[in-house]
C-alpha cells in the first residue's frame, strides 16, 4: 500500500531584476500537505488544472524528487530514506513520445530498461516477450521505434513502465494527443492492469471522462492542495451542482402546475414552463433529483410523458467549480486545511 | 553497475550500428591531421627545420614533429572520449530519456563506463590513424614499448573518462554542449602541451596546464615514446596524474547528484 502523509514540495526560485539587478529569492509552494493512500488495485485519480501540483506529488512519489517536508512509504519502505528502494517498485509513464529510444528496436528498449533494474538475465527474455505481447508489439517488436505510429510508442512507454513489474504505477497524462480509439485501448490496458495483474495507479488526466471511467477515488489537487477527495459520482454531486429535469407532456392543467410548484418550493428548485404548438416543456432545476417526485405527479393526473431528459451534475463541472472557484468552497483563504473538502454520499 | 555498464555498451553500439557517426569520427580524425600538417608546415616551411634553442632544453629532445604527432594523437584521443562520455546525459535530455533513466535505480557509474566501452574502439581507431599519417610524416614511432604504450593508454582512458564525467555534469548544469565542449578543447589544446612545451607559456596559463590530467598523460607518453623511459621511473609523475584524475571523478560525480536534483525539479513537467 502507497501511505502519503502531509507531502510538501517547496521550489526556490532565483530571480534578477533587470541584467545587473540584485538577485532575489523566490518560494513557490508547489505540494502544500497532500496526503493520499492508494491499494493495490486500485486506480486513483489525481485531479487539478495546469500548474496545480499534480506532476510533482508523481515525482515525489517515485523517488526522483525530495520532498521539503511530509513522509511517504509504499509496502512499508520509507521513500525517503530509501529512494532508490522505491524506484525498484514503481514505475511512470508519461503521455507523449518521450522515454523511449527511437534507434531501438522496441525489445531492445525492453532489455536495456529492464537491465537498469538489474533483472536476472534468465527472466528477461520471457518477461519482454509477455510484455510486448500485453502491449500488443509482438510483430513489430524487431522494427527501430523511429518507425512507430504515436500510439504504437505510447504503448511502448507502457511496457516501459512495466518492465520492472512495479508494485505502483504513476500515469501522468497518458493519452495526451492520442486518438479517440488509441486512447480507449490504452484505457483498457490501464484498467486490465489494476484489475488482472492487481497494480496500484495513480493516474492524472486533463480527461474528465477518463477519470470518470477509471477511477475508483479521485483527489482534486489546486495550488498543491489537496481540495476535494472522493468518488467521481461523489464529487460530482459534492459541488451543489443542480440536477436539471426537462420533460415534455401534452397539456398543463392548473392543478399539476400547482403540485410542481409546491415539490419546486419544497426543494428549492427552479421551474421553467414553455407552451409549444403541440406540447409544454417543464424544466426543473435542483440539487436533488426530482424526477420520481415528478413523474408521480404527472402519472397520477393522467399526463403521459411525452420526453423526458435528466442532465445529472458533472465531474467536469465540479472540477471546474472547485479549481476555478463556486460558492461551495472558500477562495481566498491561505491554508489547506480549511480549504479541504470531503465529498460524502 | 556491471549489468549497466554492459547494457549502456550494447545499447550504444546498437545505436551506433543504426546510426554510425562517421561524421564525428571523420571531423575528429581531419583536426588531427590538419593540426599535424599545419605544424609540419610551419616546421619546415617557415621555420626551414631552425628551432629555438629552449625547445631542446623544455622537451630534451629536438625532434619536433614525433613531438607534435604524439601530441596531435593523444589530443584527438582525448576529444574522442571526452565528446562521448561528457556528452552523454545531455544526449540523453535532448532525446527525452533522461526522465527514464533517471527513474531506474541504475548505477551512474555503470552508465558513464557503459557509454566509455562502447566508444573506446573508435576512438583509438581515430588515435591510430594520426599516427600512422604522423609517421609518413616522418616521426619516430617504431621504438615504442609496446607494454608500456598500453599502461600510458590506460592512464589516459581513466584521465579523460574523469574529466568526461566532469564535462557530462557541467553540459547537463549549463544544458549546453557547442559551447562548452568547444571552449574547453581550445583550451586544451592552447595549454596542455599540444605542439608546443607549456614552459613557453606564462606562468599563470602553465597553472591551468597543471590541473588538466591531458598535459601529465603526454609528457608520460613522449617519455616513454620519444626516450623509450619505463614507466616507473616517472611515478611521481603518475601518482600526480591518477590524484588529479580521480580529484575530475570524484567532484564530477558529487556535482552530478546536486545537478540531477535541480535538473528534476526545472524540467520534466
Amino acid at each position: 500500500m502507497l501511505i502519503a502523509n502531509n507531502l510538501c514540495k517547496v521550489y526556490q526560485l532565483k530571480e534578477r531584476k533587470g541584467l545587473f539587478g540584485p538577485k532575489t529569492l523566490k518560494e513557490i509552494m508547489a505540494v502544500n500537505d497532500v496526503s493520499l493512500e492508494i491499494k493495490p488495485g486500485q486506480i486513483i485519480g489525481l485531479l487539478g488544472i495546469n500548474g496545480a501540483g499534480k506532476t510533482t506529488t508523481i515525482k515525489m512519489l517515485s523517488a526522483l524528487l525530495e520532498p521539503t517536508s511530509g513522509s511517504f512509504s509504499i509496502n512499508g519502505i520509507d521513500g525517503i530514506r530509501y529512494p532508490q528502494e522505491i524506484k525498484r517498485i514503481v514505475n511512470v509513464i508519461t503521455g507523449g513520445e518521450r522515454n523511449i529510444y527511437w534507434r531501438l528496436t522496441a525489445r531492445e528498449n525492453l532489455e536495456y530498461f529492464a537491465s537498469l533494474y538489474n533483472l536476472p538475465r534468465h527472466k528477461l527474455n520471457d518477461s519482454i516477450d509477455e510484455l510486448l505481447e500485453l502491449v500488443d508489439l509482438k510483430e513489430a517488436a524487431d522494427m527501430p521505434v523511429e518507425r512507430y505510429s504515436k500510439g504504437m510508442k505510447q504503448r511502448l512507454q507502457i511496457a516501459r513502465g512495466l518492465v520492472n513489474d512495479p508494485k505502483f504505477l504513476f500515469l501522468d497524462e497518458p493519452t495526451l494527443g492520442l486518438d479517440v480509439a488509441i486512447a480507449k485501448e490504452l484505457r483498457n490496458h490501464v484498467r486490465h492492469l489494476a484489475e488482472k495483474r492487481n497494480k496500484g495507479i495513480l493516474l492524472t488526466t486533463h480527461y474528465i471522462t477518463e477519470a470518470e471511467e477509471l477511477c475508483d477515488w479521485i483527489y482534486v489537487i489546486d495550488k498543491g492542495c489537496i481540495i476535494a477527495t472522493g468518488t467521481p459520482s461523489e464529487l460530482a454531486y459534492s459541488t451543489k451542482m443542480n440536477t436539471n429535469i426537462l420533460v415534455s407532456i401534452p397539456e398543463l392543467t392548473s392543478g399539476v402546475k400547482k403540485e410542481i410548484y409546491e415539490i419546486a418550493k419544497v426543494h428549492q428548485a427552479k421551474i421553467e414552463f414553455q407552451e409549444n404548438t403541440t406540447d409544454v416543456s417543464v424544466s426543473i432545476s435542483a440539487q436533488e433529483n426530482l424526477t420520481g417526485q415528478l413523474a408521480h405527479i404527472l402519472t397520477s393526473n393522467g399526463l403521459p410523458i411525452l420526453h423526458l431528459k435528466i442532465i445529472e451534475p458533472r465531474l467536469e463541472d465540479a472540477l471546474i467549480q472547485l479549481s476555478y472557484g463556486g460558492d461551495s468552497i472558500e477562495r481566498n483563504i491561505s491554508n489547506c486545511e480549511s480549504r479541504s473538502y470531503k465529498a460524502t454520499s | 553497475m556491471l549489468t549497466t555498464m554492459l547494457a549502456t555498451a550494447k545499447r550504444n553500439y546498437y545505436i551506433a550500428k543504426r546510426v554510425f557517426p562517421w561524421s564525428f569520427i571523420v571531423q575528429r580524425i581531419v583536426i588531427g591531421l590538419y593540426t599535424v600538417l599545419f605544424s609540419y608546415f610551419i616546421y619546415h616551411y617557415m621555420f626551414r627545420g631552425y628551432l629555438d634553442s629552449r625547445f631542446e632544453t623544455y622537451t630534451g629532445s629536438s625532434d619536433y614533429i614525433t613531438y607534435t604527432i604524439l601530441g596531435v594523437s593523444l589530443y584527438t584521443f582525448a576529444v574522442s572520449t571526452l565528446m562521448n562520455v561528457g556528452r552523454s546525459l545531455m544526449n540523453e535530455l535532448r532525446e527525452g530519456t533522461l526522465e527514464a533513466l533517471l527513474l531506474s535505480p541504475c548505477s551512474r557509474k555503470g552508465y558513464f563506463l557503459g557509454n566509455l566501452i562502447e566508444q573506446v574502439g573508435r576512438s583509438f581507431l581515430e588515435f591510430f590513424v594520426v599516427l600512422i599519417v604522423g609517421w609518413l610524416l616522418g616521426a619516430k614511432l617504431l621504438n615504442i614499448k609496446i607494454e608500456q604504450l598500453i599502461i600510458v593508454l590506460i592512464l589516459s582512458i581513466f584521465s579523460f573518462f574523469s574529466m568526461g564525467v566532469s564535462l557530462a555534469t557541467v553540459m547537463l548544469r549549463t544544458r549546453d554542449t557547442y559551447i562548452t565542449q568547444n571552449t574547453l578543447f581550445i583550451i586544451v589544446s592552447l595549454v596542455c602541451g599540444i605542439s608546443y612545451p607549456i614552459q613557453y607559456l606564462p606562468t599563470w596559463l602553465q597553472v591551468i596546464s597543471h590541473v588538466l590530467p591531458l598535459t601529465h598523460v603526454l609528457e608520460l607518453f613522449r617519455k616513454v615514446v620519444i626516450f623509450g623511459d619505463l614507466l616507473w621511473h616517472h611515478w611521481i609523475l603518475i601518482i600526480k596524474l591518477v590524484a588529479l584524475s580521480l580529484m575530475y571523478l570524484l567532484f564530477g560525480f558529487w556535482w552530478l547528484s546536486r545537478v540531477e536534483k535541480q535538473l528534476i525539479e526545472k524540467t520534466f513537467g
